[in-house]
């Protein structure tokens, strides 16, 4: 078929092209930065400042703003590679693997719901830098001897959970392993090869789908965990629209068909069932295991390819191919040889997530400001001339708004330091769901893009809980600014605290009115004047 | 009072023949002369056999709809029905063309919900969906008396043995006590258990109302609805003392699925048999006597009965269930391609000869 | 497993030109979707000023104690049928009412569509797409709310007010934006967050959102206009909302009206509804639920058609009355009927083989009874139609024109109605 020799073309052809041209004395991000300002054809917006930055960088990597006076303390330092120092101090915090956690989260379940075991799956992972083919590896065969990573079934079985007469959603979750870890959304490959996309076949879904629908969620055991089903049979399939038939055993995308082994009728099972336990028994034949062995690998093209698109989406706020899950030949990505290269290169370092994301951070295209450079109205932003104003999630909001408002102290105070972080989790964690359900997206729609709702600016407007961070209580923000006597100094510390950087002088203007205006009140002029910058633009974008 | 095996020996029911129908069955009775069974159906007819070899005669038309109510005056003279259009009729009801005496085409506007006849046979008592109570001659089918006390649709009506009381039960659970001579409301009986409010739909009723042949008891029979659309309760009988029109006892028959009690009726021994109707398959067929905690017979084989029908010196009894095996699927058609229709056997039953050895 | 339900070949029919033309719009920040519009397209839309009032009846009402009774028949019931102000046209006895104002309101008794499970029903049937093209449709609210925007009121353009709790009803979209999600009254009530704390003082508010403004004003200075442009629209929109206090306050509703639509939940709501629209809401879906009658069907459609007569009856008369029938297209959908064969339960069960729905307003045929089915109710006895052939009606009636329009989803040309339905000829005028 012509539309297979082309996919399997574009990749070949474009991995050996990324070979020859990769220079591995030179640092990746260099690379980068290279690609994008030759393809740029548009000027580039100038570097960010350090306040700019030095936000940015907070959030991307441990998943909230910085407090003032961390803020302070970057822009006043002065040495030449300050920036690459936080960068690789916030890369070792333990926000990092919280952050990460939580962005894979979201991205992986899409607000479907969360469980404990997972989370500490995803945590533990982050924070020891597991290898992102050990990781998907995990999920794809959760092995439910090892509790520290049992947690990974989570993934399968959110979604293999029916209410009432459901039927289970076997395609939905064969589309997800497509789409999560292949970058490929096979949905509409499901009855027949895709419409549009000629990379997509029929075969291609029923060979993903044959491993899932032979799963089912663990009964006998109280935490998430898949188990399998004999597989004996490959699976049938006709095309809706052309009546062709086929048949197919486990298969990758694009890949080879696993073989299906026959087995004597007392040679089926490493473990035979039993009735009395619900135990289910384990086949000795494992679509999963071998789907887990040969998905995340080199020989895989898309497997890489998938994930360096995702970071890039993390950091830079649109993937080089994007939509993030339609990889195929015709969405080409914005930049074909770096999304080449960057696969390339992150296969050679061994699947290492943390140099990668570091790659990122470090190249001049991350560190690019978000305003538009002059007399320029508008850059289409696959170019990434221009950085890309991203919305925070949720669980970036809540942290920042804690630590803003003040609020974070105040929880904290009076605890000895190493209980900190098991006080944060349990505030956090019980304002989770309300700024879950006003910030993020509804269930299994991705967040791939900013989008304020109604309901985000009522709680801001009107929630009792996060107007109440704003009165003034022992050492918030709004009763420490309230001490403050001169108005210059009252203003640096409310930008600081909010929005990360100094005020301009028409901003110390602004408050200095306000000041004046409210002078007989001054909590209630800092309450107003500190709400007015939570509620914009600029606090709920990291830009 | 005899133990349970005295009286089952006596009252136990033997299924002797099940009619086969096509249609579905609203209303049954067996004929004082012991002749005929009678059935009201959804089809605007009076389907009848014959007692004797179970032949069927020519159905009787003249109604429309749903033929809901029927009764035979005591001595057997007359037979008299009413339909979920509002006619009233009264009629012979032996051989292939019996006479109609008389109708009244609009005695309610809309469904008539209860028919009673009088035990001296002069006065026939019908209510219905208008909120009203009405009482006729039976002889001429003049109306005596419009009764508008109840606010909502009236679901029942029964005589007192003595021939000059009147009550009639509502959707709301209420019942009012009347002088059937005078036309006037004499007391209230709160049965509200057998309603509720579910979302926004108002569930519930007394379906079946009977007073024992003492004169002592008032049963109340409905369900204690849990909810309504596919309504769900506990079917249930509220016992009244007359004397005190205090409520007695609170009788109920299986779960929440088993939902109503549809019909019931006093056997002149002094129990009463009902029948129950809930979730498809489920019903139920039984006997109790007022003042004891349980039935003293209870069959569930039977689904989804709706009509009960007492023969007493014929000792016969016939109950109009629904076909076991309910049509699978919605929109199931049959081999012919037919759409297919749910009917309601009726089941005969003998009960043992009182006189036979215990 | 057959999953053909799933797919259309319609999809094949578009060209890769066409694929690949929609591809240059793909990709937007906050504005999302929103851009994919045509502008001139759009604006047409949009100056014609087109509302609805869609009711929603779940659990399937009874086409046969309604809009298509077949009395004294087999599965005809205990019910009467009665003449409407509509020489010819027969309703149940159960809708007085509405058969006063028969003379505004189009029946169609031929739907026959394709699901009998809640679950899957209800979705589509709202969704207007009874086949799966691979995305997920947006609920009609959404979607007019995308097509006709906020009509310059100001409001949230996909108001919902149903029993129960309040919110936001962010799945209603689809693939479209979440801004076209519904508000949701619960029991009449604004969803949670709408009314201001007290503390905060009018002066306090006005101060607060003056400064917000102006800090959204400056940080947009330089920058891609669209995150401060959404940031905007949602803060507007509440404050719009808030200050609206009449349109959520049930304390105030006039008597006379109350006694019309009837004390009850549905009349309350309807009659809420009506102030909305008056006030320029676009969409506003009134939910009443409980109407999965499988048991004692009869005396259940007693209890709860008659709240439905007497509320949508007066809508109907007011929208009338107030010449707003013309622009406003109201609507009452299940997700299906009711099987003719009454169960062991004397109820009825899921049928969507053979239904009726009844609409009014916004430029339909006015006192017709579109299709029929057969003399026991059990089959369509004209050409079948479809939801699909409804939303092609509606849109057509609101100004979006379901040939012409396309949505554009990721690389996916879409329309915004089955694209082998029409609309329904003698629906039009």
């Amino acid at each position: 078929m012509p539309s297979r020799a082309i996919w399997v073309l574009f990749l070949a052809g474009s991995l050996l092209g990324a070979r020859s041209d990769s220079r591995a004395d030179e640092p990746l991000h260099r690379r980068i930065d290279r690609h994008i300002a030759e393809q740029a054809g548009t000027p580039l917006a100038a570097r960010t400042t350090d306040a700019e930055f030095v936000r940015r960088v907070y959030l991307d990597l441990i998943g909230r703003i910085p407090s003032a006076d961390e803020t302070r303390a970057f822009l006043a330092e002065r040495s030449a590679d300050k920036r690459t120092a936080l960068i690789d101090r916030l890369l070792a915090d333990d926000g990092y693997a919280r952050r990460m956690r939580d962005a894979f989260h979201v991205m992986r379940m899409e607000r479907r719901g969360d469980h404990a075991e997972w989370s500490r799956f995803l945590e533990e992972s982050f924070a020891a830098n597991k290898p992102w083919n050990q990781l998907v590896a995990e999920i794809l065969k959760p092995d439910l001897e090892q509790p520290a990573i049992r947690g990974a079934a989570f993934f399968h079985t959110r979604r293999l959970f029916t209410i009432g007469q459901q039927e289970t959603d076997f395609p939905g979750l064969t589309r997800d392993v497509g789409r999560m870890f292949l970058g490929i959304d096979l949905q509409c490959a499901q009855c027949h090869d895709h419409p549009f996309i000629d990379d997509y076949a029929q075969r291609d879904f029923q060979g993903l789908f044959v491993a899932f629908e032979n799963t089912f969620i663990r009964t006998d055991v109280d935490f998430p965990a898949v188990g399998e089903k004999l597989l004996t049979q490959p699976i049938k399939f006709v095309s809706v629209f052309t009546g062709e038939s086929g048949k197919t055993g486990p298969r990758l995308p694009h890949g080879v068909e696993i073989a299906i082994p026959k087995l004597g009728k007392d040679d089926e099972y490493v473990v035979p069932p039993d009735r009395k336990t619900k135990f289910p028994g384990i086949p000795k034949f494992s679509p999963l295991a071998r789907i887990a062995e040969e998905l995340p690998r080199a020989e895989n093209p898309a497997f890489a390819r998938n994930i360096v698109n995702r970071l890039w989406f993390l950091m830079l706020g649109r993937g080089l191919v994007h939509p993030l899950d339609l990889h195929h030949s015709g969405n080409p990505p914005s930049h074909p040889e770096l999304l080449d290269e960057l696969a390339a290169a992150f296969v050679d370092q061994g699947y290492d997530m943390q140099w990668f994301v570091r790659e990122l951070a470090l190249t001049e295209t991350y560190q690019r400001s978000s305003r538009l450079p002059d007399g320029v109205d508008d850059v289409a932003e696959d170019r990434f001339a221009v950085a890309i104003e991203r919305g925070l999630s949720a669980e970036q909001l809540l942290q920042s708004m804690l630590l803003a408002t003040g609020e974070r102290e105040r929880l904290l105070r009076g605890s000895p330091a190493d209980k900190h972080p098991a006080l944060l989790e349990k505030a956090t964690n019980s304002l989770s769901g309300l700024f879950a359900s006003a910030f993020g997206n509804a269930p299994m729609d991705p967040e791939d893009r900013f989008n304020p709702t109604l309901r985000s600016a009522l709680l801001l407007l009107n929630d009792s809980k996060t107007n109440g961070w704003l009165e003034p209580q022992s050492g918030n923000l709004v009763a420490r600014l309230a001490t403050l006597d001169d108005a210059a100094e009252l203003a640096d510390a409310l930008y600081l605290a909010i929005l990360s950087r100094l005020p301009t002088d028409e901003e110390r203007g602004e408050v200095a009115e306000v000041l004046s205006r409210l002078a007989h009140d001054k909590p209630r002029a800092c309450r107003l004047l500190a709400w007015g910058l939570l509620a914009g633009a600029e606090f709920a974008t990291n830009h | 009072m005899p133990n349970p095996k005295e009286l089952l020996a006596r009252y136990q029911p033997r299924e002797a023949h099940v009619l086969r129908l096509d249609s579905q069955v609203r209303s049954l009775r067996l004929s004082p002369c012991g002749r005929l069974l009678a059935a009201g159906d959804c089809l605007g007819r009076i389907r009848r056999w014959q007692t004797d070899d179970w032949a069927e005669l020519p159905p009787l038309a003249g109604h429309h709809a749903w033929v809901d109510n029927l009764d035979f005056a005591p001595g057997g003279e007359r037979l008299f029905s009413a339909d979920s259009w509002g006619q009233l009729r009264c009629c012979d009801y032996l051989g292939d063309h019996p006479a109609l005496r008389w109708q009244a085409e609009q005695a309610h506007d809309g469904w008539v919900r209860g028919l009673a006849v009088s035990p001296d046979g002069k006065l026939v008592a019908t209510c219905g969906n208008d909120q009203q109570v009405a009482l006729w001659s039976a002889a001429k089918g003049t109306l005596r008396h419009k009764l508008a006390a109840h606010r909502v649709d009236v679901y029942s009506v029964c005589f007192h043995p003595d021939g000059r009381r009147l009550y009639s039960g509502d959707f709301k659970g209420q019942v009012i006590e009347w002088d059937a001579q005078r036309g006037k409301q004499l007391r209230r009986l709160d049965a509200g258990a057998l309603f509720t409010v579910s979302k926004i739909q108002e569930v519930g009723g007394i379906r079946t109302l009977a007073v024992s042949p003492d004169g002592a008891t008032l049963a109340c029979g409905g369900t204690e609805p849990t909810q309504g659309s596919n309504v769900r309760g506990i079917p249930t009988v509220l016992l009244f003392d007359l004397q005190t029109g205090k409520q007695t006892q609170r009788l109920q028959y299986g779960k929440v699925n088993d939902v109503f009690v549809c019909q019931l009726a006093f056997h002149p021994d002094g129990f009463f048999a009902l029948v129950t109707s809930g979730q498809p398959k489920q019903g139920k067929f039984a006997y109790h006597f007022p003042g004891d905690a349980q039935p003293f017979f209870e069959t569930t084989e039977l689904p989804n009965c709706h009509a009960l029908a007492i023969d007493a010196p014929r000792r016969r009894m016939a109950v109009a269930a629904t076909q076991r095996v309910a049509v699978a699927g919605e929109t199931a058609l049959d081999e012919n391609g037919n759409y297919q229709d749910n009917s309601s056997p009726i089941h005969l039953f003998e009960l043992p000869d009182p006189n036979a050895a215990v | 497993m057959n999953y053909a339900h799933l797919c259309k070949p319609w999809e094949h029919a578009l060209t890769r030109r066409q694929l690949f033309g929609s591809l240059a719009g793909v990709g937007l920040g906050a504005a999302g979707l929103a851009r994919l519009l045509q502008p001139a397209a759009a604006a047409e839309i949009k100056a014609r000023r087109k509302q609805v009032l869609f009711i929603w009846i779940d659990g399937g009402m009874s086409q046969l104690e309604t809009w298509d009774p077949k009395p004294n028949t087999r599965f005809g019931g205990p019910f009467r049928a009665i003449p409407t102000s509509v020489p010819g046209i027969h309703i149940s006895e159960l809708m007085p009412r509405t058969a006063q104002v028969m003379h505004h309101l189009a029946i169609v008794r031929s739907l026959h569509t394709q699901d009998n499970s809640h679950s899957a029903g209800v979705p589509r049937v709202q969704r207007g797409d009874p086949k799966n093209r691979g995305v997920t449709y947006p609920f009609m609210g959404s979607a007019v709310a995308y097509w006709l925007g906020d009509g310059g009121s100001g409001l949230p353009p996909y108001v919902s007010i149903r029993p129960g709790g309040g919110g936001f009803a962010h799945a209603d979209t689809g693939f479209l934006s979440p801004k076209y999600g519904a508000v949701v009254f619960g029991d009449g009530k604004p969803p949670a967050n709408m009314v201001r704390p007290k503390e905060i003082s009018d002066d306090d508010d006005e101060l607060r959102n003056w400064l917000r403004a102006n800090a959204v004003e400056r940080y947009a200075a330089g920058r891609r206009p669209t995150a401060a442009e959404a940031s905007n629209y949602v803060h507007d929109m509440a404050r719009t909302l808030m200050q609206r206090e009449e349109l959520f306050d049930t304390n105030s509703l006039d008597r006379r009206d109350v006694e019309r639509y009837g004390s009850h939940q549905l009349g309350r709501h309807l009659l809420q509804a009506r102030k909305m629209l008056e006030a320029g809401v676009t969409f506003v879906k009134v939910s009443t639920y409980g109407w999965d009658t499988h048991g004692d069907n009869f005396n259940g459609h007693r209890s709860l058609v008659p709240q439905l007569d007497q509320a949508f009856a007066a809508v109907v008369e007011d929208l009338a009355d107030r010449g707003m029938l013309d622009d406003v297209l109201v609507i009452t959908l299940s997700e299906f009927g009711r099987t003719p064969r009454i169960n062991g339960h004397v109820g009825r069960d899921h049928w969507p083989n053979a239904w009726s729905v009844a609409m009014a307003g916004a430029g339909l045929q006015r006192g017709i009874a579109v299709g029929h089915t057969n003399a026991e109710g059990t089959d369509v006895a004209s050409d079948p139609l479809d939801i699909g052939h409804l939303f092609h009606t509606w849109f057509h009636v609101l100004g979006i024109d379901p040939t012409s329009t396309e949505y554009h989803v990721n690389d996916q040309p879409l329309p915004v109605a089955h694209d082998e339905m029409h609309a329904i000829d003698e629906l039009l005028v």
